[in-house]
């Protein structure tokens, strides 16, 4: 195809995943041509519903919002292009010994439900919801800045620089002595030194690992579970939510967004490489090597695939190729959805409790439980009781089965990327089972009702949708990158070492989850170079 | 009787470093050690009838100013260099690694040429690291938060240093402080035997394993303390540290008292007023525990004198001994497989991966003792013939993990240590003609250590620099005034007498040398 | 989920509003009736019976159980034997108060603590190193409170406890209705009254023995409602309300000392150390930056300005419970957080936390009201607490 002006735009942005399309939104509205060329059939990446068996709607790989950026839903209008997000109700963690641990939004409720397995646990609970709330407000303001390079003196830099110095002493001695603990310890020993509750502290680790190949045992957990904490930060309490539609509506939502700000979208596009002339990014080619130019690239791509496949190496310098390459990206989290013929039935869910089942059910009864989990996976293996965080979003949305029928959505972890012998047919459907065998221990009926079963491992994550090794946070939220470490020292600003070249995925600060932050991060910095 | 400006409680080096510093300030010292030995676990004691062994740590080296400083060369201190590391490998296997970088460099060349061209950059940016580390535990920590103009002080010099090695470097450094060691090693090396030699100085002493973010911080740790890879130890064992000390100390003129008799320090409304030692009540004007923070504050200070959120924070502090310590009176000089008698004079590491340093802790994460654990041993007669009798010699072994929340049989552990030496040194059992076994539990017993942590505090990042010992105390101060911390609980931790000195210069000795 | 009191069957069968409220997790009534002025005229009037089961207990014992309640709170524990009874606030180390309660003397070595707020955490780290037992006996032992001028009279026709000579922060063990209560004469109304503290599981046959006999006394049963305007009028503060427990706080500025509270009568300097003790005696070296007063905002001001609108008057006869300005010149000098009519002083009443400056009595700052959809200044002056403390609060039978 010759280069015709059809073909240019001001920006292409890689890769149709939510922050590709927040970025696209953004430089849309500021009156960029934007093309976003996504690789699948549908826009989203991993923010997708799919209709794997007819009528049931898989949230295949992301399945809940927590962290999504308020300024993206105000900035976007994304209520106004379809965004509906449930609240969360509760949770509920079935225990071996016929008991349950529940947590709803209200405070005395759930407090009641601790004070049950343990006063002083109940008690500890309300301090421990003021620390992690008061750390996740002195912290926010980290998340939507562009993180500076410390060891830069321009101008730009030492002002950033001036402001995260700034959040931190804002903070009191105590909360600054405090968050510079748990930056570095275990989500383990920070929830020891609180409680003595052997299942409230199994659900709490969780957020500690979610997606991370660590167990809640090793330091830097403790960072991870501050992270999730800042997500309940919105709305009153705990604001994890399901979008109606699934976590697929969301992304409908941005990309109806985008291209009412006049974004171009191509599904079915994907990238075979950048293209670079003279250390300048000048447009892409597709795998059917159809050509396209622009005066910006941007990749929504994680930064693996986007330097050591999207790029030849030789335009990017060694140090850089070498930070990518230690990049890590080792991922621990499978996703399974379950077509159900009715409803599971948690042998420890009380009678009159039933509505438990419309909040998540977790599978995480101790700390020790998840260690184990992680034990059995971190030397190539998978967990033999896998943690598992659940959701029956039928319940939340009955349109997303057929008529009294159900959908289980199923967060799994730990089962390595790195599988000894490598992943393969058999071996999905071997771990698939242990994970429906340790849920029925807790749901005996789960396998009369189960209709179809479905199991997406890093092996399909990546094959799918892209990420590499299947990291659902496009890389580990390890401290040594996060921030601006993320995903390389001098270039944590979504800017690379390939001039007119952005990145606007997970792999850059803040990180993973469904927050947008990166995708709008990105067009910020995109518009202070190109105003 | 005599009165005392300083009473110290302990007499590790840092204890005794405090003691001679304060002395040559012009303090009337008391040292205070309830054990028979000075220096406590610090020191070198007969085990068996002629043989002398390390109770504690079995290396270490005092600051090379210190040592300059009080001129312990003059009262008998022999520095005695480890300069070998020799990795012991499955199927009676071993590589040797000098401390010369050219000749470590030609050694690993033998089996992986990627890894010997990274050596040397490799452990430039561990001098790197270590170097800042090094000034960071030479100042008493920032003490105000946002950090006032003392604190401001302190913090630029560290970040000009930092600044100084160059962009890149800088950023480098800040990230190996927060890795894990598995990742660190990943990054630089290919073979799986380099990576967990030098890979197993980053869990040694800590109940975390290889795979465990920020254990970089624990190698780079030892490596500042000069005890990192190739270590040293004194003549008369690592107790010939304390014996320089102390003789320095008396010469200053401090008084030092052993098998002292039960201590505790006496309060009145907040205020040290001096020590009751037995039945005698001493009064000072300054007291100073060498103690972990934990024991000085449950058992020297009662604690309804403290506050209940820092009896919280005592609390909190992670000790975790996890290290069990073996001596062997052994007939003979004992033969490694393939391994030279000089490597004997070194130290001989059973460590042959990451993987195998996690799976070592794997038990110990759960309280139970390795089956394949982490050891390190060394034949301290092969350069110091003093500590046994004639032709007969003394192995020291380092064994990890025994936590201390274990149920360890002291026998099952010296079989188990010496089942596994037996892979590469046969006949080892029929050596032996005595074992002392330690773990946790005596350290804890007989040296008052809390949960026989052997630094007073487990070394991590959570509890370093500012946070060390407690969040808000890391400058040697302590809720009661007129009581001081000085030991490796505080700031930077370990046996260099780094701390001892901290305190002098925050008790006002401003002349470290003497006119 | 709400929990529900030992005496739930005994309340709920007399509600006859449906007006339940929050306390603690429980479900107490805000009111019997429609409105609360019935309950209140009974508690300056007759009597009332409340139900304050949702009060957090604590039984503490041993040999340092009178060291530990002293290092605990700011009052000298020291100062009362078995048979009496003391009011305490307590603080964390910086000096900002955590909750505040009763402590009763039940034997040798042996305390029952009252409090707001569950605190077996905080006992427990304050006991580390004591000989101290700390039991949470809150759901085991239920209480009510008989209050008003007739409580005595209606109290002495039920046991045979010489309740004419039990002093004002003492308390008797006796029977009623063959059950064993110990009575208290506590309250939280500033009027003459009595606390019954009773095992949970006998509890609703002492309502009704004091139900019965309260007929021929006018008793009323009472709520929430009525307790916050006699609390007010008593210059009583509430936790939650006039102040936050430091724990709850999630900043400095939300906390609060005893001192400034205007409890300096209740913090021994002598007794030697307590928890907060160097931070509360630097500030009263230093000076507190705000102080906790009474109000008496110009009600007679805003009746002339309703009137004269061709309005008649609304009167606060609930309790408000929020944050309000005060202002002198127009610029803030502190706030105001609860407030009501007193129906028996005829003022309107308010609690303020003003700049020290302005704290003397006699000072006025001024306070926002709603008339008629605007809200203007009312002139607001700071006034001795209590605003109400009949000399029967205290009186002993036989004595003038």
């Amino acid at each position: 195809m010759s280069k015709t002006s059809n073909n240019h735009y001001d920006v292409i942005v890689i890769g149709g995943g939510h922050n590709g399309l927040v970025n696209a939104a953004y430089l849309g509205k500021a009156g960029k041509k934007v093309l976003v060329l996504e690789q699948r059939h549908t826009v989203g990446g991993a923010t997708v519903t799919e209709e794997v068996y007819p009528g049931f709607k898989f949230l295949i790989a992301s399945y809940l919002i927590s962290l999504l950026r308020p300024e993206v839903i105000q900035e976007l209008e994304l209520a106004r292009h379809g965004l509906e997000i449930m609240p969360l109700e509760s949770t509920f963690v079935p225990l071996a010994n016929g008991n349950y641990l529940a947590d709803w939004p209200d405070h005395e409720a759930t407090r009641h439900e601790i004070e049950r397995h343990s006063k002083r646990d109940a008690e500890a609970y309300d301090e421990y919801a003021r620390v992690m709330k008061r750390l996740a407000i002195a912290l926010r303001p980290l998340l939507d800045m562009i993180p500076p390079d410390p060891t830069s003196v321009t101008a730009k830099d030492l002002e950033t620089m001036a402001r995260v110095r700034g959040v931190l002493n804002n903070m009191t001695r105590d909360d600054f002595h405090l968050l510079s603990r748990l930056m570095t310890m275990s989500a383990a020993d920070f929830l020891d030194e609180w409680f003595e509750g052997t299942a409230l502290k199994g659900t709490k680790c969780t957020s500690g690992i979610i997606g991370t190949f660590m167990g809640p045992r090793s330091p830097g957990t403790g960072y991870v579970l501050l992270h999730h904490y800042i997500g309940e930060l919105d709305g009153t309490f705990r604001a994890w939510g399901f979008a109606r539609g699934g976590t697929g509506a969301l992304s409908q939502a941005i990309a109806s967004a985008a291209r009412e700000a006049g974004v171009e979208i191509k599904t079915n596009s994907p990238v075979a490489h950048v293209n670079v002339k003279n250390g300048e990014a000048t447009g892409v080619t597709l795998e059917n090597g159809d050509e396209y130019t622009a005066g910006i690239v941007v990749s929504n791509a994680d930064a693996k695939r986007t330097f050591l496949k999207l790029i030849e190496p030789k335009h990017l310098p060694d140090d850089f190729v070498s930070d990518v390459n230690r990049f890590r990206i080792a991922s621990p989290a499978c996703k399974v959805n379950l077509a159900l013929d009715g409803l599971p039935e948690f042998t420890s869910m009380p009678k009159g409790k039933e509505a438990l089942l419309r909040g998540s059910i977790e599978i995480a009864p101790s700390i020790d439980y998840v260690e184990q989990a992680y034990d059995d996976a971190k030397y190539g293996g998978w967990s033999r009781k896998p943690f598992m965080d659940a959701l029956i979003p039928s319940l939340l949305d009955p349109g997303m089965a057929p008529p009294g029928k159900h959908v289980m959505s199923l967060f799994v972890q730990y089962a390595s990327s790195d599988l000894e012998g490598g992943w393969n047919e058999e071996k999905k459907a071997q771990f698939l089972d242990i994970v429906i065998d340790t849920l029925a221990e807790h749901a005996p009926n789960l396998k009369k009702i189960l209709i179809h079963k479905h199991i997406m491992t890093p092996w399909d994550l990546e094959r799918m949708i892209g990420l590499t090794s299947g990291h659902i946070f496009h890389g580990e939220l390890a401290l040594q990158q996060l921030f601006f470490l993320r995903p390389s020292p001098q270039w944590s600003n979504y800017r690379t070492p390939i001039k007119n070249m952005y990145m606007c995925g997970s792999s850059t600060h803040p990180g993973g989850c469904i927050t947008g932050a990166p995708g709008r991060n990105a067009a910020l910095a995109i518009l202070e170079d190109r105003p | 009787m005599s009165t005392y400006n300083t009473i110290i409680l302990g007499s590790s080096p840092n204890a005794l470093t405090a003691a001679c510093y304060l002395a040559r300030g012009g303090k009337k010292v008391l040292v205070l050690e309830p054990s028979e030995h000075i220096g406590g676990a610090v020191a070198t004691a007969q085990f068996a009838d002629g043989f002398k062994g390390d109770i504690g740590l079995m290396s270490g080296r005092l600051e090379t100013e210190i040592v300059k400083e009080l001129k312990l060369a003059d009262h008998g201190l022999e520095v005695i260099e480890r300069k070998t590391m020799t990795s012991l490998l499955p199927g009676a296997k071993s590589f040797t690694l000098p401390a010369d970088r050219d000749a470590a460099e030609k050694v690993i060349a033998g089996f992986s040429s990627a890894d010997a061209k990274k050596y040397k950059p490799f452990m430039q940016l561990v001098d790197l690291a270590s170097d800042f580390l090094r000034s960071a535990y030479d100042v008493t920590p920032p003490r105000h938060h946002p950090p006032q103009k003392d604190d401001v002080d302190t913090l630029s010099k560290l970040t000009s240093q930092l600044k100084g090695y160059g962009r890149r470097e800088m950023t480098e450094v800040m990230r190996l402080l927060v890795m894990s060691i598995r990742d660190l090693m990943d990054e630089w090396f290919v073979s799986p035997e380099l990576k967990g030699l030098i890979g197993s100085a980053a869990i040694r002493g800590i109940n975390q394993g290889s795979f465990a973010g920020n254990t970089t911080y624990t190698l780079l740790h030892h490596v500042a303390q000069g005890d990192g890879f190739f270590r040293s130890t004194a003549k008369g064992g690592i107790g010939g540290l304390c014996q320089a000390l102390a003789a320095a100390a008396k010469a200053s003129g401090v008084e030092i008292r052993t098998k002292c008799g039960a201590m505790s320090v006496n309060v009145a409304d907040g205020v040290a007023t001096g020590v009751t030692v037995g039945s005698d009540t001493i009064d000072a004007s300054i007291v100073i525990s060498d103690y972990d923070a934990r024991y000085t504050f449950t058992h020297l200070v009662p604690p309804p004198e403290l506050e209940p959120e820092f009896n919280r924070a005592v609390k909190n502090i992670r000790y975790n001994g996890a290290v069990a310590r073996l001596n062997l009176a052994l007939k003979e000089l004992p033969k490694f497989a393939g391994v030279s008698d000089d490597a004997l004079s070194g130290t001989l590491v059973l460590a042959p991966s990451i993987t195998y340093l996690e799976k070592a802790y794997d038990g110990g994460k759960r309280g139970d003792i390795s089956n394949q654990p982490y050891l390190e041993v060394t034949i301290p007669t092969v350069g110091d013939a003093s500590l046994a009798p004639k032709g007969k010699h003394v192995m020291s072994v380092w064994m990890q993990y025994a936590p201390y929340h274990s149920a360890v049989k002291p026998d099952h552990l010296r079989d188990l240590v010496i089942q596994q030496l037996s892979e590469f040194c046969p006949n080892l059992k029929s050596l032996v003609e005595h074992a002392e076994v330690l773990t946790p539990r005596e350290f804890e017993s007989q040296f008052h250590l809390t949960e026989g942590s052997l630094y007073g505090g487990e070394i991590n990042l959570t509890q370093a620099f500012y946070l060390r010992p407690i969040p808000g105390f890391a400058q040697y101060g302590t809720p009661i005034s007129q009581l001081y911390l000085c030991g490796s609980a505080t700031h930077p931790g370990g046996i260099t007498g780094l701390s001892g000195r901290n305190v002098a210069r925050e008790l006002g000795v401003r002349d470290m040398v003497p006119a | 989920m709400l929990k529900t009191t030992p005496l739930h069957s005994r309340t709920s069968a007399l509600m006859q509003a449906n007006q339940w409220r929050r306390w603690a997790g429980y479900c107490v009534a805000s009111s019997y009736e429609m409105t609360h002025d019935r309950e209140y005229y009974a508690i300056r009037n007759a009597c009332v019976l409340l139900d304050v089961s949702p009060l957090c207990k604590y039984s503490i014992k041993g040999a340092d159980a009178l060291k530990f309640l002293n290092r605990l709170v700011t009052r000298d524990v020291s100062k009362i034997s078995v048979g009496g009874m003391l009011y305490t606030p307590w603080c964390d180390s910086r000096g900002k108060i955590l909750d505040d309660g009763t402590i009763a003397q039940l034997g040798e070595n042996e305390y029952r603590l009252t409090s707001a707020e569950p605190n077996m955490r905080w006992l427990q780290d304050n006991a580390v190193g004591m000989q101290v037992e700390i039991f949470d006996v809150s759901d085991k032992i239920a209480s009510m409170s008989l209050q008003g001028p007739r409580s005595r009279e209606l109290l002495m026709t039920l046991c045979n406890a010489p309740l004419g000579g039990v002093k004002y922060y003492e308390f008797v063990n006796t029977k009623i209705a063959g059950v064993d209560v110990m009575i208290s004469r506590t309250g939280y109304t500033g009027d003459l009254g009595f606390e019954l503290w009773v095992d949970a599981a006998k509890a609703e046959k002492v309502w009704d023995a004091v139900v019965e006999a309260g007929k021929a006394f006018a008793l009323q049963p009472a709520g929430i409602w009525a307790l916050d305007v006699a609390r007010i009028e008593a210059g009583l503060i509430m936790l939650d309300i006039d102040y936050t427990p430091a724990n709850k706080a999630m900043t400095d500025g939300q906390t609060s000392t005893p001192i400034e509270l205007g409890l300096n009568w209740a913090i021994s300097w002598k007794k030697g150390n307590f928890v907060g003790r160097k931070a509360l005696l630097a500030e009263k070296e230093n000076g507190s930056t705000i102080q906790f007063v009474g109000l008496e905002i110009d009600h007679k001001e805003f009746e002339r300005q309703h009137h004269e609108l061709g309005l008649t008057v609304p009167y606060p006869f609930m309790a408000w419970r929020a944050v309000i300005p005060l202002y002198v010149d127009g610029s803030q000098v502190g706030y105001a957080t609860s407030g009501v009519w007193s129906p028996t002083l005829k003022k309107y009443l308010a609690f303020g936390h003003v700049q020290p400056k302005y704290a003397q009595p006699g000072s006025v700052v001024t306070i926002d009201l709603t008339v008629d959809r605007y809200r203007r200044p009312f002139n607001a002056k700071v006034t001795k607490l209590p605003f109400f403390n009949p000399p029967r609060k205290k009186d002993i039978l036989g004595e003038k």
